[in-house]
C-alpha cells in the first residue's frame, strides 16, 4: 500500500454523499412532489395514473375472459368452461349447479318451497309443465311467459312476468347458456318432490335453434298442450 | 486515529465498521467459496448437457444431481450470504447502529454455511427434494432455518440499535425481504417436504417458492442496493424518488402472485394461471416506477460517472438486467407466447439472469465499496476489478441470450410443431449449450479475479508488517459530501 489511491480509481471509490445526508434529503422528497412550473403541470403522476388504470382495467377484462368460471377441473381458462364442463358433470354436481342457480335467480318468485305464491307465482312443485313436456319448459326459460297463466286449474297474474333467459331476447337481462339453462331446469325438475327426466345442454340447444328467431314471450295458447 | 475519523466521518469508517469487520469478512469469505463451488459444479453440469459422457461413471456428479448441487450452491451459499452480508453492512450504516456480540453472530454465520454445505453434499449425494430451488434435503431444512432467523434477527437487532432518524428505501427492502426469506422457506417447507399437499397444490406451490425466492429475496436485495448507490456514487437525489414507495408496496403484492404463471399449461385450474399473468401485467407499473428512479438518476448524473465508476457500472447492469427480467415476466405470461416458451431454456435463462445479473452484480458492486472501508485499505488490483466486472457482464449476457434464443426458436418452436423430432431439438440445441457453457467459463473466470483479488486484499501476505503502520487513503479519511436537494 506505499501509494495512496486517488479519485475516480476502481481500487477504493470515494463516496458522493454522506449516508445522514442521503438520508435525509431523501425523507423530505418522499413527501414533496416536485412542483410544476407556473401555469403548466408535472406529466410522470398523471402519465403513471393513467397507465396504472388502463393495466388494471386490462387485467381485469382478461381475467374474466380467462378465469374458466373458477372450476377447479377447467385448466385451460380460453376453452368454453361451460361447454367443456358440461359433458364430465356428475348428475349430483348438475343438481348442485342447478340449485346454486335457483338460488340465484327463481327462487324470488317461485319461492325457496318451490310452492310459488296462490294467486301471483306459479308453484314448480308437483306442476305439470315442469315435470312435463321437456320442450314446453324449455320454450318458455328461454323467451318467457305473459300472463295470464294457467297452472294445474288455478290462474295466476303475475306482479313481474316470468323473465327470457336466452341470450339475445329484447327485455331479458340474463343471458344464460344452453348448458346452464338445462342445469336449472333439471334441477326443478328433480328437487321439490318432483321426479321427472333430466334436461341436458344439447335438448336445450336444439330447442334453441328452432325458435331462435322469436323475439316476443310465450302466451299459454302458442305453448303446445299435451303434457 | 480511529476516534478521529470517528468524529469527521462516523459513516466511512468510524466504530460501526469496525464492529461489522469479523461478521462481514465471514459473511463473504463464505459467499466466496461458495461461489466458487457454484462455478465448477456448474460448469460440470453445463457441459453435460452437450457431452453427455462427461462424469458419466461417477454418480455423485451426473446431471441430475451436480445441476440443483450448483444451483444450490449459488443460491444458499453465495446468494443468502452474500446477501445477509449487504443486508447488514447497510442497516448498519443506514440506521448508524453498532453490531452487538460480533462473535456470537459469527456462531449463528458458520451454523448456515454448514448446513448448507451438508445440503449440497446431500443432494450430490441423492437426496434431493426435487423441487427446483427448493432441493435441499429434508435433514437441513430446519437447520438451515433456525441458522438463518439467528443472522437475521442479529440485522434487525443492528437496525434497533440505531439511530438515525429516517428510514430511507434501501432499508424498506432490506428489512422486508429479511422477514419474507423465513415466511417462504417455512411455509415450502413444510407444504411440500414435511407435510406434503396432495397432487397438483404441490405444483403451486412450488412455483410460489421458487418465484419469490428470487422476486422477493435475491431482487428485493438487489433493488435496495440500487437504490443505495445511486445516490451514494454520483451523488444526486433519486429521480421521482416521492413514486417509490408505492412501487415497493405494488412489487410486494404482485410478485407474490406472479409466480402462477409458471405453471401456464400445466394442469392447475384456469383461473390460478390467469392470476398469475395478470399479476405480471400488473407488474409494469411499478417497473415503470423503478425505470423513472433509476435511469432518471443515472441519465441525470450524467454518462461519465459510469466510466469512472465501478461500482456504479455494477449497478447499471443490475438495473438493466432487472428492467429486461420484469420485462421478461409480462411477455412469457401473454397468452400464445407462453406456450412457445413454457418447458425451455427460456424460462430457465429469466432465473439465472435475475439471480445472476441482478442481484449478485449489484452485490459485486457492494463488495468492491465496501470491503476498502471495512479494512481501511484499497483493492490490491484495479485490473482484476475490471476484469470481473468485462467477464461477468459479457458471461452473462451471452449465456443469458444463448439460453433464451435456444429456448424460443430451437425448443420452444420445435416442440410446438408435431412434425419435428426430439432428436432432431436436441441436436439443435447442442450449438447454444455451447456457448452457455463458454458463457460458464467466462463468469468463472470472473469469480477467480474476484476471489484472488479478495483474499489478496483480506491476507495481504506481502504487507503484513506494513500493513498495520500504512496510512489510511485519503478517500476515507475526509468526510463525504453532502447531498443536494434538487433545486426547486
Amino acid at each position: 500500500m506505499s501509494e495512496i489511491p486517488s479519485d475516480f480509481d476502481p481500487r477504493l471509490e470515494p463516496a458522493g454523499a454522506s449516508d445522514e445526508s442521503i438520508q435525509r434529503v431523501h425523507a423530505g422528497l418522499l413527501h414533496t412532489k416536485p412542483e410544476p412550473e407556473p401555469g403548466g403541470y408535472e406529466l410522470t403522476p398523471l402519465l403513471l395514473l393513467g397507465f396504472m388504470s388502463g393495466l388494471i382495467l386490462a387485467c381485469c377484462i382478461f381475467f374474466v375472459h380467462n378465469r374458466g368460471g373458477f372450476d377447479s377441473l377447467v385448466y385451460n381458462g380460453q376453452l368454453n368452461g361451460a361447454g367443456v364442463v358440461s359433458a364430465d358433470l356428475t348428475p349430483a354436481q348438475i343438481i348442485a349447479r342447478g340449485k346454486s342457480l335457483y338460488g340465484q335467480t327463481c327462487i324470488q318468485c317461485h319461492q325457496p318451497t318451490g310452492l310459488g305464491v296462490p294467486g301471483s307465482y306459479p308453484p314448480l312443485a308437483g306442476s305439470d309443465i315442469v315435470q312435463g313436456d321437456p320442450e314446453r319448459l324449455i320454450r318458455i326459460i328461454l323467451d318467457g311467459l305473459k300472463d295470464p297463466i294457467m297452472l294445474n286449474g288455478n290462474q295466476f297474474v303475475t306482479p313481474n312476468k316470468m323473465p327470457a333467459f336466452a341470450p339475445g331476447m329484447p327485455g331479458g337481462l340474463y343471458n344464460w347458456s344452453d348448458a346452464k339453462i338445462s342445469y336449472v331446469l333439471t334441477y326443478i325438475r328433480q328437487d321439490f318432490a318432483n321426479k321427472a327426466d333430466p334436461i341436458t345442454a344439447d335438448q336445450v340447444s336444439a330447442v334453441h335453434a328452432k325458435i331462435a328467431d322469436r323475439k316476443v314471450e310465450w302466451t299459454m295458447k302458442e305453448l303446445p298442450t299435451t303434457p | 486515529m480511529s476516534d478521529a475519523h470517528s468524529q469527521t466521518s462516523p459513516g466511512e469508517a468510524g466504530p460501526i465498521h469496525t464492529s461489522l469487520k469479523v461478521p462481514l469478512l465471514v459473511l463473504l469469505a463464505f459467499a466466496l467459496l461458495h461461489l466458487l463451488a457454484a462455478s465448477a459444479l456448474g460448469l460440470i453440469a453445463a457441459i453435460q448437457l452437450h457431452t453427455p459422457g462427461f462424469f458419466a461413471g461417477c454418480e455423485y456428479v451426473t446431471f441430475g444431481r451436480v445441476y440443483p448441487a450448483a444451483i444450490n450452491e449459488l443460491a444458499y451459499g453465495w446468494g443468502v450470504n452474500a446477501g445477509l452480508a449487504v443486508a447488514l453492512w447497510l442497516t448498519a450504516r443506514l440506521a448508524r447502529g453498532t453490531v452487538p456480540q460480533g462473535g456470537l453472530l459469527v456462531v449463528a454465520i458458520v451454523f448456515w454455511n454448514l448446513g448448507v454445505k451438508l445440503g449440497v453434499l446431500g443432494i450430490l449425494a441423492g437426496d434431493s427434494t426435487t423441487f427446483a430451488w427448493l432441493e435441499m434435503p429434508r435433514y437441513v431444512g430446519p437447520f438451515l432455518l433456525i441458522a438463518y432467523t439467528l443472522i437475521a434477527a442479529w440485522v434487525v437487532a443492528v437496525q434497533c440499535r440505531g439511530v438515525a432518524r429516517w428510514l430511507y428505501a434501501s432499508q424498506w427492502y432490506v428489512l422486508a425481504s429479511l422477514f419474507w426469506f423465513p415466511w417462504l422457506w417455512s411455509a415450502a417447507q413444510l407444504m411440500l417436504v414435511f407435510a406434503p399437499v396432495r397432487g397438483t397444490v404441490q405444483a403451486v406451490v412450488a412455483a410460489w417458492f421458487a418465484h419469490n425466492f428470487l422476486s422477493l429475496w435475491f431482487a428485493s436485495l438487489g433493488l435496495a442496493l440500487v437504490y443505495y448507490f445511486l445516490p451514494k456514487v454520483l451523488g444526486r437525489p433519486i429521480r421521482g424518488y416521492y413514486l417509490s414507495s408505492m412501487a415497493f408496496w405494488l412489487f410486494a403484492i404482485f410478485t407474490t402472485w406472479a409466480g402462477a404463471a409458471r405453471l401456464a399449461g400445466a394442469p392447475v385450474p384456469a383461473w390460478t394461471q390467469t392470476a398469475g399473468r395478470a399479476a405480471n401485467f400488473m407488474l409494469l407499473v411499478p417497473l415503470a416506477i423503478f425505470a423513472v428512479n433509476f435511469f432518471g438518476t443515472l441519465r441525470a448524473g450524467g454518462l461519465r460517472a459510469l466510466r469512472h465508476s465501478i461500482v456504479l457500472r455494477f449497478m447499471a447492469v443490475a438495473a438493466v438486467v432487472f428492467t429486461l427480467w420484469m420485462l421478461r415476466g409480462v411477455v412469457g405470461a401473454l397468452p400464445g407466447l407462453t406456450e412457445l416458451t413454457g418447458l425451455t431454456w427460456f424460462n430457465t435463462a429469466g432465473d439465472y439472469a435475475v439471480v445472476y445479473g441482478m442481484f449478485s452484480m449489484a452485490a459485486f458492486g457492494a463488495v468492491y465499496y465496501l470491503a476498502p472501508r471495512l479494512l481501511r485499505r484499497a483493492w490490491p488490483s484495479a485490473i482484476l476489478i475490471k476484469a470481473h466486472f468485462w467477464f461477468a457482464t459479457t458471461g452473462l449476457v451471452l449465456g443469458v441470450v444463448a439460453l433464451s434464443c435456444g429456448g424460443i426458436f430451437v425448443q420452444g418452436i420445435g416442440l410446438a410443431n408435431a412434425k419435428v423430432p426430439m432428436a432432431e431439438i436436441n441436436t439443435g440445441m447442442v450449438f447454444w449449450l455451447h456457448l452457455a457453457t463458454f458463457a460458464g467459463i467466462l463468469l468463472t473466470l470472473g469469480h477467480l479475479a474476484f476471489f484472488v483479488n479478495f483474499f489478496k486484499l483480506v491476507l495481504c501476505p506481502r504487507h503484513r508488517s506494513a500493513a498495520a503502520a500504512a496510512p489510511v487513503p485519503a478517500v476515507l479519511l475526509r468526510p463525504s459530501p453532502e447531498l443536494q436537494a434538487p433545486a426547486r
